[in-house]
Order: structure tokens, then sequence, then C-alpha cells
């Protein structure tokens, strides 16, 4: 009988998750603590959402944004009423746009590249408009911000466990005691005995069908599955806005699907959206006037939408980025090499001879993404603390702060790892908690299989059930079908797998599987419509008297139970 | 295979496999051999081994599904009538100080 391997670590202070947050975290942990550990399921040079490159970042740039007339907290307001629709930890979110800059200028301590000569802003600072109605949205050179942040960490002394991916949370009487990891290389099972928890592990991306046929082809990182979520989750954590979709309606690439640095970001002086028959469906920024990505603002000032001319017949639909003096068009490489996934994207167009002069880029929706940008996960207090003592939750894997991206992971992680080094200081010893027993078992249940269900079955079939039963047509009905239908597969599937590679798979699997049922349980419970984020055919009204509120649930005692929390 | 290896200019020092976000390489140092694409069907595209090589030796092939169709663009560099559009592009896109009076008005939130 094979058995996996126990290998134990015992830190003051484990965060989970090396993105921008858990960097972030790390850093600031590390300044405040003694003995800090910095777990990351790939390597924190390279992982997670600005695992390539991060471009923008907003702010509060008092020395603009005052001399243009907007102050703090219009700023913070606009975020409210626009990007949010008044749901939103309203404290959270200003303690993030009031401290973005202060983050901004630690990255430019640790050697990014944040001021530029041709600015003629006050600092030099190249601003941009973004999400919100003022031009305070830093585009700087991000390309290598992981490699710059990761650089940092380890200047701090902070331990990192790098290709380890956290699943399940230890702990002891109610409180936190520390994580439990699946090594991906070494198949060990990782015990880290922490005094504290700051999980960071981001979004659940691999959910729903991406729309050209295979698994990886998505926007945001694959490699992310909702592993924190379902961890704490099932450690009795209490999670809100898990119904909630991210943006419906978002557009990239066709085929080689990409974020940032299309004409749908906000930042491209020559890109502009045009139909099939070449007739301009977005105009280029500087006509469109001030604008928000998340569309209650003039995004298409034509009036006319990408899906509206898709659906009459006139698409497709077309960035046409061709125009632009020299200057725009070598800004504007420069942004998509600094930007998300655009260093492959110009790579992949010089390869195969395409370029943005003699070539428009066809557009293509993209497929539904979790509730995320911080907005489905853990609710938080005001110091990142979730329901669970010593645990905390930062950047896109807390909830309740949609819209908070860059800016919400940088704060968050900080001020996470403060409040993580106060419990830690408090706690004498760290406790010797338990968690494991689950999936040590469920480990070696997979290793001693010999014939069985590939993992990438069991993937193919959660996009199937989340796409059919949750975006396509969202009612009670359809919810509880979704439900039977992931428990079906819980309980069916005998996963297999050849190496600790597969393993982690069989693993995410599993944390997929969970997040869908939270998504569909809280789809059942929450009886309104609220915009595009969450449309259900059996209940088409927003309902603000009985649902303005964030849908927390949690599991205690293995029963289910929910409570609406107050924005 | 996503990314394509050149075994010439590889010179082993395992970067690629140590930073894959998606871990798709395999590679054993001691063996003094390039890395090898275990997982091809787990590439995000990303590039991170195409940037990080020191070597420029690592290039992504596209599956057929993934490939972006060329279309010829419709507008081209700008003619002299574009002149005042190249400059509000540029005030309004590049961080180009507008001028007093504008800032004196002000910009509101939509709220």
């Amino acid at each position: 009988m094979k058995k996996t391997r126990i290998q134990e670590h015992t830190c003051d202070i484990c965060v989970v998750g090396a993105g921008l947050a858990g960097c972030m975290a790390a850093i600031r942990a590390a300044q405040l603590s003694d003995n800090v550990m910095l777990v990351d399921k790939s390597h924190p040079e390279r992982s997670g959402c600005a695992g390539t490159g991060l471009d923008h970042i907003w702010g509060y740039f008092p020395e603009v944004q005052r001399r243009e007339g907007v102050s703090l907290g219009e700023m913070v307001e606009d975020h409210i009423q626009n990007v949010a629709h008044g749901l939103v930890h309203k404290k959270m979110l200003h303690y993030i746009a009031a401290t973005s800059y202060d983050r901004i200028l630690d990255l430019e301590r640790f050697g990014a590249k944040i001021r530029f000569e041709d600015s003629t802003l006050p600092g030099k600072l190249r601003l941009q408009y973004q999400m919100h109605a003022c031009r305070n949205t830093l585009h700087f050179q991000g390309r290598d911000v992981k490699r710059i942040l990761s650089k940092a960490v380890r200047k701090q002394g902070t331990h990192i466990l790098d290709r380890v991916m956290v699943t399940e949370l230890l702990l002891k009487d109610g409180e936190i005691a520390g994580a439990v990891g699946l090594g991906t290389r070494d198949g060990a099972i990782h015990l880290i005995r922490a005094k504290a928890v700051v999980m960071a592990t981001g979004r659940a991306n691999r959910l729903y069908k991406p729309y050209p046929g295979l698994p990886f082809a998505i926007r945001m990182p694959p490699a992310l599955t909702g592993d924190g979520k379902a961890a704490m989750f099932r450690a009795g954590v209490a999670l809100i806005n898990m119904e909630f979709l991210s943006i419906p309606g978002r557009w990239s690439s066709k085929n080689l699907i990409r974020g940032g640095g299309l004409p749908t970001g906000s930042y491209q002086p020559p890109g502009i959206g045009v139909n099939a028959l070449g007739e301009v469906i977005r105009k280029r920024n500087h006509d469109v006037g001030s604008k928000t990505v998340y569309g209650t603002a003039k995004t298409f000032a034509t009036g006319k939408s990408f899906q509206g001319e898709l659906q009459d017949g006139r698409g497709p639909i077309y960035a046409d980025m061709s125009w632009g003096s020299e200057e725009d068009q070598k800004y504007m490489l420069w942004a998509i090499e600094n930007e998300g996934l655009g260093p492959g994207f110009l790579h992949v167009m010089d390869r195969y001879g395409l370029d943005f002069r003699r070539h428009k880029i066809e557009l293509w929706p993209i497929e539904p993404e979790h509730s995320a940008a911080a907005a489905g996960g853990p609710i938080v207090d005001e110091l990142c603390q979730t329901t669970v003592p010593g645990l905390y939750a930062a950047g896109d894997e807390a909830g309740g702060i949609p819209g908070s991206v860059a800016p919400g992971a940088f704060t968050m992680g900080y001020l996470a790892a403060e409040s993580a080094a106060g419990r830690a200081d408090k706690v004498k010893t760290t406790p010797a908690g338990k968690g494991e027993e689950q999936v040590v078992a469920f480990c070696n249940d997979i290793l001693n299989r010999s014939d069985g269900d590939p993992w990438e079955d069991a993937q193919q079939a959660i996009h199937n059930i989340m796409t059919d039963y949750n975006v396509h047509i969202r009612s009670e009905t359809m919810a509880n079908r979704g439900l039977e239908s992931l428990e079906y597969l819980e309980n069916t599937m005998r996963l297999t797998a050849a190496n600790s590679h597969e393993l982690t798979h069989c693993l995410e699997m599993r944390n997929l599987i969970e997040c869908g049922k939270i998504i569909f349980r809280s789809t059942i419970e929450r009886k309104e419509s609220r915009g595009k984020i969450f449309e259900r055919k059996d209940y088409p009204e927003q309902d603000d008297t009985n649902w303005f509120c964030f849908l927390g649930q949690k599991m205690e005692s293995g029963k289910i139970t929910f409570r609406k929390h107050v924005p | 295979m996503p990314p394509v290896i050149d075994k010439k200019l590889c010179n082993y020092c395992g970067i690629c496999y140590n930073m894959c976000p998606q871990d798709i390489f395999s590679f054993d140092k001691k063996q003094k051999k390039a890395p090898e694409v275990a997982y091809p069907y787990e590439c995000w595209y990303c590039g991170a081994c195409v940037v990080d090589c020191p070597k420029a030796a690592v290039s992504l092939k596209l599956p057929l599904p993934l490939h972006i169709v060329p279309s010829p663009a419709l507008y081209g560099p700008p003619g002299p009538e574009d002149d005042e559009a190249l400059k509000r592009a540029a005030e309004f896109s590049r961080s180009i100080e507008r001028s007093s009076v504008e800032y004196k008005q002000g910009r509101k939130p939509r709220i």
C-alpha cells in the first residue's frame, strides 16, 4: 500500500500564495516577525495574475487628482457607485484607495520603474483613465514586477516554499494552527504549523468552459483553482458573494485570449473597435472621454455594442490598432509588453508575422469568470481577519471589495501581514492543530488506484456542469440540478494519478467541485437578480429590500448555514 | 509542443523549468540536457520562459485552435489631417498636462 510522505514545518506566520498580495504580505510580515514562510503552488517569480506583468495600478495621487478637482472621498464614492454598484466593504475600499500610492512607492523602492520623462504630470507619473472617472491609474514598467517582489521577499529573509499547493487548513479549538499542502513535485504532504495564516491564493479560474476548447486557454492563470476558498470553507470560514460572476461580457483577442492591451483596455491611443463592415463601434479613447471598463460610463460611445453587432449579423468585431503616431504605437507596444499575457502575445505576433500597423485583431467574448477581483471569498473585517481567529485573507482571495484588483492585493496583503504579526506576537507557542486527515486519505486512495478516471475527465465534467447550469440559464431548478451533478461527480469519480503533478490536478478537481457547490447553494439562496453579475430567470428583478447584502455561506459541523451581512 | 527550446542555444540553466507557473517542463540539471515539455496541453502561453531565458533559446508554437487568423487593418498610419486628433490622443492617453483652464473647471466623478 502506497502512502504519502509527510513533511512538517513550523513558522510564526504562513502566507499562502505568492502573487501580488502574498508577496507584499510576506515582505511586511518579515519586517514585523521573525519566522515567516511564503508558500506557492508555482514559483513566486512568475506566479499569479501578474506573473508575466502588471502595467497598471489605480490609486489616489494627490498631486494630480487634487489639481483635477477630485478628492479621495469622491474617488472612493465613484468606485462604490459605479464599479461596485453599492455592494462593497466600504472601509476596506477606503483603506485600499488611501494607501495604494504608499505601496506603489514601496514597489519603486524595490526597483520598479514608475516615472517617465515623457510625462508632464507631477512626479513624472504616467497616469491614465481606467475604471474611475479621473486619471488615477498609474502605467508603469511592470513586466518583471513579480521578479522584483520575489527579490524583496528573499532580502527580508522570508523562507519560500515553492511548488506546494495548500489545500487544507490546520485548526486547534476553532482557531488557526497552520496549513496543509501537497508538494506538486515531491508528492509529500507538507504540514505547515503556524500561529497565523494569511490566505492569498486568488480566484477559481477553471470553473467555466473556455471557448477555444482547450482547458487552459483562459484569460486568468489556470494554475489558480480556488484552493484557498475551498480550504477555508472546509475549515468553517464564512464566504460571501460566491454566487456572482465577474464582469460578464468581457471581450478578448479571439483564440489567443489575453487581458489588457487591446482597445477594451483604457489606455491605447490608437485602438478602435470596428465591425465586419468597417463601421466604428468603439471610438478611440480621446473621442470617448472618461469611461469605465465596467460599463456604466460611455464605453461604447457610438451607442452600439460588440454583442449587438454580432447579433445583428455585422460581426465579427475587430480591434484596429493601426492608427496613431509612431510614439503612440511605441507606447502601446510598451504597455502590452508590461501587462499580463502581453509578452507572450507580442512574441507570438512577431513569430507569426502579425503587426498592429498592418493587421486588425479579431475580438471575441470570453467565457465568464467567477466573481473575482476580491468580490467572492471570505468576509473580512477592517484588519483582513476572516471569521476564524488567526486566519486572514488578502487580494482576490478576500470577498466584498470588487474592482480592488492590484491595489487591493498590495494594500490588503500589507494590512493582513500586520494583523497576522499582531496575532503571532500574542500566541505563545505554535498550536498542534489537526485538519490533514481527509486530504491524506484522498491522496492515498488515488495513489493506490491502478485504473480509474484521469483528472482531465473530471475537469471536462466540471466545465460542462458549471457552464450549463450556472451560466446559460440560472434558476433554482437549474442550480439544484447543477448541485446534484457536482455531488454525483464527486461521489462517482475514481481519480488516478501517475505522479505528483497529476495528483496536484486531482486535488484541484476536489477544490473546483467545492467552489462549484458553494456557488450553486448561494445561487439558490439569493432570490433576486443583480445586474449582469447575477441574472436569475425565476427572480428577474433586483430586490434591494431583501437582498442588498453580502450573502454569507459557511459550514458548521457538516451543516450549511447562510447569513446576510450588511456591507 | 508549445514552448520550443533550441537545443543548440540551451545552456541547461533550468530557469524555464524553475519559473513556469504551469509546471509543464521536466528537467534534471545533472543530465546536461535541455528541458522537455512534459505537459504541452497545460501551457498558458504567458511567455515567462521566453522572456526569462538568458540565451533566447525558447519560442512559443501555437496549437492550431489558438492561432490568430490574419485580417488586414483599415486605418494604418495617420495623415496630415489627423494632427489635431493625434494631439488629443497624446493628451488623453500619454500623461500630458492639459491647459490650466481645464484644471480650474475640474473633473467631477459621475456620482
